[in-house]
């Protein structure tokens, strides 16, 4: 690991030991369990991981996490439509917005210069650990969720209903601030076209705070979104030549298993701890980033 | 006390299903071009990045990293296919809001690759 920043004219890609896939799929893995106990995709930590740990440049860093994130959120979404708690009218409007931001930001990627993209990178991760620290646990059943509509009331195109295992009780919601919150869903696709995140932390809280959406119904329709988002950056960054295979498959594989597991670990762990814990680790990785940024490191 | 209503075979469902199957045969694929890769061992150049027509090519001649870029073009197609499932059903019951939102996501998505391979 470390080997440094790849030069300009360098492929910017990694002469590949048998070791290096091991241990890519050892950290992936990791990261994945991580990201499976904080709610979040893992993009924040798999970049930083890759271009400080391995020296493999940034766009291909983010093109292989927009690969890893279309795996785990749409492994996710599986799970959320079977459980009833995706809002599809809603998710299929909003994410129309979020594809457009997401080709934007990934065509401008393209020609914006590595040190930029790394400085806005750590800005995010900045966020991030904010946004990770301020969360309520959604696991927990002391969550009431907040009923924004009854079953009497006057119903838009956008209004969702799932059961809450918790309380078991149906929720009925509307939504408000539409507008407002496709332009949400605009910059979400745009940060993730442009430094390969999914964008959830964008979406989430808009959908929640802004829209009136219940947090579990917001999550879920973010994954449900994140996919189709992270897909048109995607391709974007495959037709420029970004992608790497067997980092992207490495990256995958780990990522995959690491949220098998952490889902698992979810029922037994102590979240507020960990969540200042990985808030903290969160905001170390951001200075490193901003060092790197600046050609300190 | 209240009962999980049932429900039916719906959209919800079709597309849950769509979105497991092809992430499943996505880490799949992976799974084996990587182990493929640990048993033939790692050929030079096996971490570069590759031009969309060396992707192709890769896969053309089914080597281990063909059968890993395989397993990117599932792993892209996953939303995609997600989309048209979404239009399919929209499309069946007859509802012209999300149908139309459906083919302006699948498009702009298109558009943008083809434009951006052509320049």
């Amino acid at each position: 690991m470390g080997r440094g920043r790849k030069s300009g004219d360098d492929n910017g890609g990694l002469p590949l030991l048998l070791i290096d896939i091991l241990l890519l799929v050892l950290v992936s893995t990791l990261i994945g369990i991580i990201a499976a106990l904080l709610g979040i995709g893992g993009g924040v930590f798999l970049i930083p991981i890759l271009t400080l740990g391995f020296g493999i440049d940034i766009k291909i860093a983010a093109a292989t996490s927009l690969v890893t994130i279309i795996v785990t959120s749409s492994t996710s979404a599986s799970r959320y439509l079977e459980g009833g708690l995706v809002n599809v009218n809603l998710g299929v409007f909003l994410e129309l917005f979020a594809v457009l931001g997401g080709i934007i930001g990934a065509v401008v990627a393209f020609y914006l210069p590595e040190y930029i993209i790394e400085a806005l990178f750590a800005i995010v991760l900045i966020y991030t650990a904010l946004y990770i620290w301020k969360t309520k646990d959604v696991t927990a059943c002391a969550i009431k969720p907040e009923r924004t509509a009854g079953p009497e009331g006057r119903r838009s195109r956008f209004h969702g209903a799932f059961f809450d295992d918790c309380q078991g009780e149906m929720i009925e919601y509307d939504v408000k601030n539409v507008g407002p919150g496709a332009a949400a869903s605009f910059v979400a696709g745009n940060l993730s076209g442009l430094i390969g995140v999914g964008g959830g932390i964008v979406n989430v809280p808009a959908m929640n705070l802004m829209m009136g959406i219940p947090i579990k119904a917001a999550i879920s329709t973010s994954n449900f979104i994140i996919g189709v988002t992270t897909v048109a950056s995607a391709l974007v960054y495959l037709s420029n030549g970004l992608m790497a295979p067997a980092i992207t498959a490495a990256a995958s594989i780990g990522i995959f298993l690491g949220a098998i597991i952490g889902t698992r670990l979810l029922v037994r762990t102590k979240s507020d701890t960990l969540r200042l814990v990985f808030a903290a680790t969160i905001v170390v990785i951001s200075l490193l980033m901003f060092s790197r940024a600046g050609g300190w490191l | 006390m209240p009962v999980r209503p049932d429900r039916e075979p719906g959209m919800a469902q079709v597309l849950c299903r769509v979105l497991l199957y092809c992430v499943i045969l996505a880490v799949a694929l992976f799974s084996l071009g990587v182990g493929y890769l640990l048993v033939l061992g790692i050929p030079e150049g096996i971490g570069e990045q590759l031009s969309l027509q060396q992707i192709v090519e890769s896969i053309v001649s089914l080597r281990p990293e063909g059968i890993i870029s395989l397993g990117i073009i599932v792993v892209v197609a996953t939303p995609l296919l997600r989309i048209l499932a979404t239009m399919m059903m929209s499309i069946q019951r007859r509802d012209l809001a999300i149908t139309a939102l459906t083919i302006l996501s699948f498009s702009s998505i298109i558009l943008a690759f083809i434009i951006k391979t052509l320049i």
